[in-house]
Order: C-alpha cells, then structure tokens, then sequence
C-alpha cells in the first residue's frame, strides 16, 4: 500500500489545479475540444505526479510470515529423558499444520547458548532422516554442565530474521546455574518478541548427594587423620561408600572381603568418619565415590550418578622438598650429590613421571631441571609449571644441555616467558639459519583442515625467527602451490596468515609440490634444509628425478602419513620418500595419537635447530658478583658448551655470568610473579662442564641458587580451612608461630588456580587473633590449588617469611544438584514478555505461530523516483497531443506513392514536363507575335516572364500580406487531406501551395 | 519521402552496430575461459539435505540425480526443485568416502536399476538397490526427505593387490548383455600404487585385468596413472577410460585391447589435464571434465577433436573449482563442482 511521508505537500494540489485550467483556457484555445479536453487531462495527470512525488511516496508491504526460534534446554539436568528426540517430535508434529511461508529455527542453551539452525522457512525445510534428532538437528552442544538460559534466549533475540513476525519458544525445566533469564525476558519484552514456554516437569524422589568430603589442608607426615564424608539422602537409603588415596583404593572394612564400607543413611544429611593413616610426603588427593544401593520398596535409591562423588587434597608438609628432573643418572648425579652435601630434600623423577598436576607440583618448593627437553613434557605440563612459578611461587631452575632451552624445543613454549633469558638467538648473531618448507595435503581423514592448521602452527612456532619457512599445497587453480614462499619467519603473522589461508585441495601427485619446494629451497642461503610432507599417502609418487634432485641438493625430506589405510600401498610411498632422501618417516593411525601430529612437526622442525648449540673451551665471566646467589664466589671454571640464548630487554632479569666473544648469558636470574627462576645454559653435569664438576665451590653454586630460588616453606602450625558456600569458598587461616603464639599483622600475599588454568588475587584480612580470612570465587567444577604467603617484621626488624597451600574441589557442577523443575520462573518470563505457557502434550493445540500479540514488520520501498518519471513521461505526451500530427491516410498513400509507383511516377512527370514546355514554348511564341507587332525584339526576353496580370493573380493567391500562424518545424507530412474540422492556419498556406502548384502544371 | 530517408540511415547504422556486437557472442563453439552459460545452481555447502560438502561423484537414472559427498552422504536430489527426495548415509566413513558413482542393472540380473559405490577408501564395491522414484516435488513446499537401508544388497573387494582386491576402487562400469538387464562385465578402475581395470563376471567374480602402474612412456605396455572413471560405450562395445595424471583418455576393447589414447591435442586442440568425470552423449561424443583446467570439454571420439569447451576456473556463478564429474539429463549437464560444494546445470546442446 501507498504511504506518505511528507502529505503537505498535497495542500499545493488545488491551487495547481485550478492555475492549469485556468492558463489552459487560452493556450489551448487554438485546438479543437477534443483536443483542449485530452491535453488538459494530461497536463492535470502531470501535475498530480508531480505534486506525489514532492510527498515523498513510499510503497509498503506487510510481512504476513511468523517466525518461531525454539530455545532447547539441552544441559545435563534436563537430559534424563532424552529432550532431544522430545523436542524434536514436538516440533514436526507443530510444524504440519503450520503455513509453508513460516519460519522455523532452533537455538540450545547449555553452558552458553548456540545457533543450531538459523530460522527458514517451513516448506523449503528438509530434515536428515538418516541422523538422529529429527527435526533438532544439532551440531555441537557445547557443555551441557551448567544451565545458561539467559544466553540462550540472548543469542535467539539475535539470530531471529528480520522479516518476519518473532516468537520464542522455551523449552526447559527452569533451572538455572548461570545467568539471569529474567534479564533476557526484558529484552525480548523490549523487542517486542513474546517467550512462549513448554515447562519439563520433574521431581526426583530419591537422590543420594555426596555433598562434601572433608579433610584437613594440611599435615603432619605419618599423622593418622580423620576424614569424613558428608552424604546427603532424600529418603532412608543403603550403598557403598569407597574411598581412594591418590588414586589407589584404600581398605575401609578389613572385616568384609571388600574394600568399600557398607553405609545406611537415613532421610537428610549423613556424616561418616573415615580414619585415614597419610603417607609419606607431598599432596595426597582423596575421593569419596557413593555406590547406590536398593532404597525402600526395592527400587534405586539414587537417580542421578553424576553427584555422588567427593575429593579433598590435604598437602603432607615437612622442610621445602626439591623436585629435580633429569632423564638418566648422568645428568643428575653431580647435582643431586650437590644437593645432600648441603641438605636440601631433593627428589629425582624421569621427566616421563614429571606431576601431571598443579596441586602436586605444588607440594614442592623449587623445580629443577636438567637438560629436559620440551617434548618430553605435555602442553599441560608446561602451562601447569608456568602458573606453578608465576601464582603459586614456586622455583624453577633450568640447567641447559644439548636438548635444552632453545635446542629442546621451548621457544614458543608456555615455559618460554618465564625464563629470564630470551631462547631466541640474537639478531645481531651471524648464524647459520635452517630452512623447512612445509607441503600440506589434505588428508581424508576427518577434520583433515584442522589437524592441517595445528601441525602447521606448531611447526612454526618451534623455529626461531631467523629461519626461513615456507608453505606449500596443491593449487587447483593452476598456479604453482606456493601458499608462503621461503622467507624469514620473522614474527610469524605472514606464516600464520597463509596457514589460514590454505584451501586443502585434492593433490593428485607428489611432484610437483616437491619440486616446487626444491626449488624454493636450492634458491636459499641456509645451513639445515630441510622438507615435512603431511599427507594420507594418497596422491601418486614423486619421479626419480625429483627424488635425485633432492639428493643432490643435501634436502632431507620427512614424512607424516596420517591415516594411511593400512597395508603396502601409501605407507611404502611415503616410507620411501622418506628413506630415498634422508629423513624420518611418521604414522599416525589412530585418533587417539593425532594430538601428537604437533609435537612430531616440532621435533621435526628441531632438525634445523641445531645449529643454536656452543661447543669449545670458553671460559665464563662474572658481570654481577654483588647477588645473594653468587655470595663468596670470585671466579668460574671454564666450559666446553652451551647453548645460545639471548638477553631480555627490560632490566628486570639479571645476567650474572656472561660467556663467548658476543657475550652470551650464561647464568641469568630474575623473579616471574610471585616465583624466582634462574637459567643457566651450560649443564650440570660432565657433558660441558668437567671442570665445574670438580671445582671446590660446585655446591655452594648450586645451593645457594637453588636455596635462593626456593619458596619459603610454611610453619607446620599454620592451618588452613575451606568452607563452600554457594558459587564461592572462604579460605580460613590459623597461624601459629613455632611456639604456639598466635602470629598478628601477617601481611599476605596470596592466589588461587581455578580448573581452567586461570588464577585470581586471594586478599586475607585479619579476623581475630591470628585469624585471616579470605574468599575466592569456586562456580565453576574442578580443582583449585591455593597458595598463601605470608610476611612478618618482628620488632627488631627481622622478617619472617613463610607459605601455606591448599586445595579446594568442586566435583560436579550445580547443574546435579536441582531435584525438581522451576516451572515458577518460565511462567514469570512468559507473563512479562506477553507470552502463553504451553502444555507439553499437544503441540498442535498449542498453535505454536499464533499471531495474536505481534506486530507484523513491513517493508518500505521508496517510489519518487518512478513517479517523477511517470511525469516527465506524461509531459511528452501533453506536448505531443497538441503538436503532432498523425495522418495515417496521408502516410499509407505516400509510402505506396513513395515506394511502390517510383518508376511510373518518374515517367509520368517526364511526359508532363515535356507537354508543359510545349504549351509554354507555344505560349510564348504566341506572346511573340503578339509583341512582334509591336516590336519583335522582345520575343527571347518574353520567354519566362510573366504578364503584369499573372503576376497579379500570383500574388493574391498568395495573400501574402496576412498574418498566419508560425507552423511548427516537426510537421512532416506535406500534403494532409483537410480533416472535417477544417484547421485553419495549416489549411490556407496548403492551399495556396496547392494554387501555386495548379498553376505550374498549366 | 525525403524526411524518411534519414530515418532509413539511421536504421542501418543501428542495425550494423547490432549485429558487430552480437554475432560474435553468438559462436558457442568455443566457450571456454568464460563462466558455464546460463548455468543453474543446485546445492550451496552444508551438511543438511540438498547442500554438499566437497561433493565428487554425480549419476542418474533419467530422471533424478544422485550425488556423493565427503559427509558420507549419497543423496537423491530432484533436478528442478534442487530438493533432496532419499539419503543414503554410506555405512562406514571414518578412513574417507567414495570418489565415484555408477547406476546401471543389478546383480540380481532382473533388470532394476542399481546404484553402484566404489568406495574408495575402503578397498570395496557396495551395491544397492535404487527404490522407486518418488513424485515430483512441489517447489513450494519441500518433500520429506526418507531413508535409504544402508545395507548392501552385493558387496565385493578387500584390500590387496591380488585378483579381486583393491587398493583405491575409483569407479565401476557394467556391461550388459542385449536384453539390457542381464550382467555380463563388471569393470572397476583404481589407483594407489596398483592402478589397473579390472574385470568380473555376472557373478562379481574377477576374471581379469589389464594395466598397470606407469607414466605411460614404455611402448606396447598399457600404463595408467590414477585411472578414475571408466565407461561402457554400448555400440560399439567399447570401454573408455579417463587415466587422470598421464592427462589421457584410453579406449579399449571389451577385453582390454588398446585401441588409441587421446589426449585433447587432435586437430590443434590444448592437451587435456587431469581428465576425470566421463559421460557419452546420445550422438556418440563424449563430455570430458578436466580437472585440472576447470573445465568441460566435449570430443569427438572418432578422431579425437575438440567440439566444444565451456566454463573457467573460479568461484563466482558459472565457475568451477575442482570438477570431478559429469551427468547429463536431456539437453542439461549436471557439473559437480567440488570446491564451491554445488552442482552447476547448463544446456551442452
């Protein structure tokens, strides 16, 4: 429909109107009525567009389509009953009596709400009859452990489209973990979208919840200590209780053949003691797990499982104990016999035993590690050392070897920013750099782009950014596959860049891929290079020219065959190219060991790495004595290794001994957080370092760093309790001196490491006497490992330092602890957005795309330009009515005349002319004659002239004299028939035309 | 008269102008480097019915056509609407899926029409059985979309490199006896190391095979690289086969004979590269879909001469990114254009 947007202007029509009328009365005054009639009406029509197009017109459509968005509650709580084939039933039983035009799409709210399918239309929807969940085809819940019901309607509000008329559709049980869904029911309210609801119902009757298990934080080595699990039951009920200590199952009744304790718990809460005998040093983890047994009336007396768990971690403390890494007994032994002689407890552990967790790295005061490399320890690992260092104040020394520091892989990695040296050699460095070209084929094995992605980072990161690295893949657009030519790594953007770049292409062959690589790599100036080829062995082998190319060349090229199919055929290709030049040969058959795809590109991109290790006799120099670590030591042996490294900028890390004509740090010290870290590139043991091994002040270097490096050890008179509440837990401490006085004015320094890796600032305030307090936030499931530090001036200024840790776990997520549905809150949410509450039963009664209470969107499409055109257009034909004249006779005629009789006409005219010279050659020699008479000289002059009288006669059929009206140029038509109305301007000059011509022809 | 004649002149001087624009863009003969004329697309990428993800192989029984992705889908979609009409979700996917699709009579031998899998990456041949066609769908209101049993009726082949083994199966061609129902060869192309036809019998057991891995450079040998789709020309009974990195198409005897490689360059024609998809037409010319040129090309296969090319690489409408195969309906070919996950239509006639 037609709108307005500015209709004042229509005010101007009648006074147009009535000038048009007015100045058409006497212009058109010459035209017939018809005429005058027609060209008014369409110099009126004209103006009338005109005066619509000043209104500023708009064309409007109403959307007649509704669009419902279903929000699918899809967390753990809800998905007793299947809600997923549920909800899909609901839905296609809806959907077949909705309109085609319709619009139908589906959002999920786990732990945060995602667009399973935008909104489409109904009859151009098709559903995948071969996957399960019909109708709610879902990709990727994400994590269904918390309840997001907020992000969930959030994400809905902004995926809905834009022409249609919205509705939600919640289904859900209302419980919520996270988020405010009232506070998304405001902005649907705001939008204008109502939020209808289908209510999940239920009650759990019977429900056995293993609330907590309570141990002490800390302990005594050898103490017996009392634990107890706090068992929570809906109703009186039987099980098994089994407890395990750091993951060994310990034996609670001796009298019964099993390990477990038979329990009986009655209605409500069940606190059962549990005397435990703790172990020797370090973190002990305990878990309380609840076996259901029958409840009253033979039936289950647990519904959910996933809340009957419970794990506590009480740290058994003593002296500050070291943990040294070393992979053979070459390499630790010197250092570890350093360690007795100055009585530091030091434990030695293969890297392959290195702590897999925070809360047991934590049990340690110090790290040290000799000559391990990056690989031999997981991505967690690293990360877990970092935040070990960095939160919880932990020591790290790392001693360096021949797989150490940047020759081991740790540029790049987590461990990289907490060393006070920069792995990275120097730029100023002349060194021989390596060269790796990457070939990357797709594979098709499943997720063959992201494995692709993340082996090509990896490889890249492991190189220093004076390598030169290069991408290769096949190019199905004909060029040469060249994704990142060879160039310097630099920071690694461009790399980065073309890894996301690559389309995966299917290579058909190997060849032209190496050859490309080849000559990138000939064309280079590197020491190492060097060629990794991840492929599923598909594509057909490179020819023996390239693979003697490559020979010839010094390339060694290694393979990666992921998902090789098994059997000869793709395994040998690969295995020979590998073979044929010179380098390793990889498999990767199983899922499971794809995550180790990065760890392979890095030590492969190692091979050009070697070239950052130092050999020759060196000999160090001290550049900073003044340190508490090198108190009393004058002077250094000499070494005959060590690893380059670079300095770091800034100050804050101190290099104390310097090495080699560039001055490479040998020995830098720093603090990282609220820990100390040395570095210390050379070894440890005979490797480089004979001469140290036995030099007089061996150990007091080494004690004096590692004593330095060590986090003060806590007072065993300081203990530490936690209590949940809610989303969060109160961290209680009680601090006692050795003497059993309570210790004030304690200035604390604490954090806590949550589940995901991230650590948040713990403030403790004094409560009472000897008494702090402090609170951290614990919503989320998992274990958080809490360090304390504290400090004390006595009055004689002396200060005392010291350290506690503790650990809090929260097994299951709050999601397991809602035993009924809160159908209260979905109604409140329909009632403020204008929505209804549905029955669960009827779908069809439901009529989920009711258009009661929406507005329907519309759209506008501007027309002025169409009308303004529209009345240019009109304004050619007003003015063609009053000036063109169309004979239609006139024309058929002349084109028969034109055309048609040519040639007839042509002789016809030639008689006539001929007949008329001889009338008029007749004439004249009569006129002759006549004046011969009078005088016969004149008879030639005579010929064309004409007498006064014809001239006369010419002349008043001419009538030249009176005014005619000018005709217009246009008018082509020469000889129009007088039409019955007989015009009168054009009539008289015709006819006098037609006078003229009369007499030519006589 | 005379104020008609510069009219006359103008007239001609448009109509000259015209036709120096439009005659030119009116010889189809050679269209290539230019986008697929007129083409149609069917599909878009996505994993739901009547989208594709990297979709390879395309067949069809007159009147529907199916296509087989890399989601481990074969689908049956209706040519006009772009609808999906039946899936069938191949039974296993997680070592890769099927590079090739055939339907020709089943093995039953009662004439029903048969869709045909090679399944490539693992090492056999499924056959199933095609259910009846379903109505033509209302382009209003999409069809439901039914389940195919994902069972089998035939299946043949393991991993080796023995007779009746495979390594990568690529594509499958039957030839049928007059009555068109009864089997009488069953040929199967593949590559990985061992690439070679083979042929069985009515009964799906092998009874030859010829080719062998090669480049193609040793005289009297037949030598494939990659031969990915072999076809059955009924008169005369011929095989032609597309051997895909030796950028050649082979055509042979029933039994395997050689009787001439083509290469594209016959009558000054560009060489093919990486010919793949195959598909005879009714006035005995075949359609040809270069791989590695993103085009269509279609030969005579008498003396080899190129007749028409079409499409460019690209990803715009009418471009082809990685083709792999070809189907033809009527006037209409159907081009599976991989890396932009659709099927483009265009008129080949």
């Amino acid at each position: 429909m037609l709108a307005l947007d500015r209709p004042w202007w229509l005010l101007l029509l009648p006074p147009l109107v009535v000038a048009v009328l007015w100045i058409g009365r006497k212009t058109l005054s010459g035209n017939s009525t018809t005429t005058r009639r027609v060209a008014l009406g369409v110099r009126l029509a004209v103006i009338s567009l005109i005066v619509l197009a000043l209104c500023d017109p708009h064309w409007r459509r109403v959307s007649r389509d509704v669009a419902v968005t279903m929000v699918l509650d899809t967390s753990r709580s809800v998905q007793g009953g299947n809600i997923l084939s549920l909800a899909g039933d609901y839905v296609r039983r809806a959907m077949a009596e909705a309109r085609a035009t319709d619009y139908y799409g589906l959002v999920t709210a786990g732990r945060d709400g995602r667009v399973q399918s935008l909104a489409r239309q109904i009859g151009q929807r098709q559903v995948d009859p071969t996957k399960p969940g019909g109708q709610v085809d879902v990709s990727d819940l994400g994590d269904t452990e918390a309840t997001n019901l907020e992000s969930g309607v959030r994400i809905a509000i902004a995926a809905t489209p834009r022409n249609a008329a919205n509705r939600l559709l919640l289904v859900s049980d209302g419980n919520e973990t996270m988020g405010s869904l009232m506070a998304a029911a405001r902005s649907a309210q705001a939008a204008g979208i109502p939020i209808d609801v289908v209510p999940i119902q239920y009650k759990v009757d019977r429900e056995v919840i293993a609330d907590r298990l309570i141990a002490p934080t800390t302990a005594r080595e050898g103490e017996t200590t009392l634990l107890r699990v706090v068992l929570t039951s809906t109703a009186p009920a039987t099980g098994r209780l089994n407890l395990t200590m750091n993951g060994e199952a310990l034996d609670l009744d001796p009298a019964s053949p099993s390990l477990g304790l038979a329990v009986t718990l009655a209605q409500g809460s069940n606190v059962i003691p549990v005397p435990v005998k703790l172990p020797g040093r370090g973190s002990v983890r305990f878990e309380a797990v609840f076996e259901p047994g029958d409840g009253s009336g033979g039936r289950p007396a647990d519904t959910i499982i996933q809340n009957n768990r419970a794990a506590a971690v009480t740290f058994v403390g003593g002296e500050g104990r070291v943990l040294a890494l070393a992979a053979n007994d070459a390499e630790a032994g010197p250092f570890l016999a350093a360690m007795r002689d100055a009585r530091i407890r030091t434990e030695v552990r293969t890297p392959d035993r290195a702590p897999t967790s925070l809360a047991e790295l934590a049990a340690y005061e110090c790290v040290v590690m000799l000559n391990v490399s990056a690989f031999d320890l997981s991505q967690k690992q690293q990360e877990d050392l970092r935040s070990y260092i960095h939160d919880l104040g932990g020591g790290l020394i790392m001693s360096g070897g021949d797989q150490a520091f940047g020759a081991g892989g740790w540029i790049g990695s987590p461990l990289a920013d907490a060393l006070p040296i920069r792995l990275d050699p120097p730029v100023k460095r002349q060194m021989p750099r390596g060269a790796l070209m990457l070939i990357m084929h797709s594979c098709e094995m499943p997720e063959g782009n992201f494995w692709g992605r993340r082996t090509g980072e990896a490889a890249i990161d492991a190189l220093s950014s004076r390598d030169l690295v290069g991408i290769v893949e096949f190019s199905w657009n004909g060029g040469d596959g060249l994704v990142l030519p060879l160039s310097e790594v630099g920071n690694r953007s461009a790399a980065r860049r073309a890894i996301n770049s690559l389309t995966y292409g299917d290579a058909p062959d190997f060849d032209s891929m190496m050859q490309t690589s080849l000559a990138q790599l000939q064309g280079a100036s590197a020491g190492q290079k060097h060629v990794i080829i991840i492929s599923d062995g598909d594509p057909s082998p490179p020819s023996p020219t390239t693979i003697n190319g490559y020979r010839n060349a010094g390339v060694t090229v290694s393979t990666v065959a992921v998902f090789p199919h098994g059997g000869a055929g793709d395994l040998a290709r690969m295995k020979q190219i590998a073979d044929d030049t010179g380098g390793n040969y990889h498999e990767i058959t199983r899922g499971n060991q794809l995550n180790t795809l990065p760890q392979i590109f890095i030590k492969e991109a190692q091979v050009v790495k070697r070239t950052l290790i130092a050999e020759g006799d060196v000999q160090p120099a001290i550049t900073n004595a003044l340190t508490e670590t090198m108190r009393g030591i004058r002077s250094v042996p000499s070494i005959s290794g060590y690893v380059v490294s670079a300095e770091r900028e800034g100050g804050l890390a101190q290099v104390l001994l310097r090495v080699g004509q560039e001055n490479d740090p040998l020995l830098a010290v720093w603090q990282h957080g609220l820990g100390r870290v040395v570095a210390y590139t050379s070894d440890a043991s005979t490797r480089w370092s004979a001469a140290w091994v036995g030099w007089a002040q061996f150990r007091q270097f080494w004690e004096q760093h590692v004593r330095w490096a060590m986090r003060p050890s806590g007072s065993p008179n300081v203990r530490v309790v936690t209590t949940d509440r809610g989303g969060q837990t109160s961290v209680v401490v009680e601090a006692l001196d050795e003497a059993g006085e309570r210790m004030n004015f304690l200035r604390w320094q604490g954090a806590a490491v949550g589940p995901d890796g991230s650590s948040q600032k713990i403030t403790m305030r004094q409560v009472g006497p000897g008494r702090y307090e402090g609170v951290i936030d614990s919503s989320e499931a998992g274990a958080y490992t809490i360090q304390l530090g504290y400090e004390q001036t006595a009055a004689d200024g002396r200060v005392t330092r010291g350290s506690v840790q503790a650990s809090v776990t929260r097994p299951f997520a709050d999601e397991f602890r809602s035993l009924q549905s809160n159908t209260a809150l979905l109604e409140q949410a329909a009632k403020m957005t204008g929505g209804r509450v549905l029955p669960a039963d009827d779908p069809v009664k439901a009529e989920l795309w009711s258009r009661d209470g929406l507005t329907m969107p519309s759209t506008r499409r501007s027309i002025w330009l169409i009308v303004a055109l529209g009345a240019v257009g009109l304004f050619l034909v007003d003015v063609a009515v009053r000036r063109v004249r169309v004979d239609l006779r006139a024309m058929v005629r002349a084109v028969r005349r034109g055309f048609g009789s040519a040639k007839a006409k042509g002789g016809e005219q030639i008689d006539a002319l001929r007949a008329a010279r001889e009338r008029a050659q007749a004439q004249i020699q009569q006129r002759a004659r006549d004046s011969a008479g009078a005088g016969g000289a004149g008879a030639a002059s005579a010929k064309f002239e004409a007498t006064a009288e014809e001239l006369k006669d010419a002349r008043a059929g001419l009538s030249l004299d009176q005014p005619r009206e000018a005709a217009p140029i246009e008018t082509k038509s020469a000889k129009p028939a007088d039409t019955a109305d007989g015009e009168e301007g054009m009539s008289r000059l015709l006819k006098a035309k037609k006078r003229a011509q009369g007499d030519m022809k006589e | 008269m005379r104020s008609v004649r510069p009219v006359l002149r103008a007239a001609w001087v448009v109509i000259l102008l015209l036709g120096v624009v439009t005659i030119p863009a009116c010889d189809e003969r050679d269209a290539g480097d230019r986008p697929l004329p007129n083409s149609r697309q069917i599909g878009r990428p996505g994993d739901d019915p009547g989208a594709f993800v990297k979709p390879r192989a395309i067949a069809s029984d007159g009147s529907t056509l199916w296509v087989v992705d890399r989601s481990g889908r074969v689908q049956r979609l209706d040519p006009f609407t772009g609808f999906c009409l039946q899936i069938l979700r191949l039974p296993e996917q997680t070592l890769g899926f099927p590079t090739g699709l055939t339907i020709a009579p089943s093995p039953t031998g009662d004439g029903r029409p048969a869709l045909w899998v090679p399944d490539t990456h693992y090492h056999r041949v499924l056959v199933y059985l095609i259910p009846d066609a379903p109505p033509r769908p209302d382009p209003e209101r999409a069809p439901t979309v039914e389940a195919i049993d994902p069972k089998p009726i035939a299946q043949f082949g393991r991993y080796g490199s023995g007779p009746g083994e495979f390594t990568y199966p690529t594509s499958v061609a039957v030839h049928t006896r007059e009555d068109g129902k009864t089997l009488d060869r069953v040929y199967v192309t593949e590559y990985g190391g061992n690439d070679r036809v083979q042929i069985f019998d009515a009964g799906l057991k092998p009874i030859g095979t010829f080719g062998r891995f090669g480049e193609g450079r040793s005289p009297g040998e037949t030598e494939f690289q990659r031969p990915q789709m072999v076809i059955v020309q009924a008169q005369p009974p011929r095989l032609i086969i597309s051997d895909s990195i030796n950028h050649r198409l082979g055509v042979f005897q029933l039994d395997g004979t050689l009787e001439r490689w083509i290469d594209g360059t016959a009558g000054g024609g560009e060489p093919l590269r990486h010919p793949r998809g195959l598909r005879l037409l009714d006035d005995g010319t075949l359609l040809i879909v270069e791989f590695g040129r993103n085009q269509v090309r279609r030969v005579n296969l008498s003396d080899g001469t190129t007749l028409n090319r079409w499409g460019r690489g690209g990803r715009g409408p009418g471009e082809l990114a990685e083709p792999w195969a070809i189907e033809v309906i009527g006037d209409e070919a159907f081009v599976v254009d991989a890396m932009n996950h659709r099927v483009l239509e265009f008129a080949w006639r």
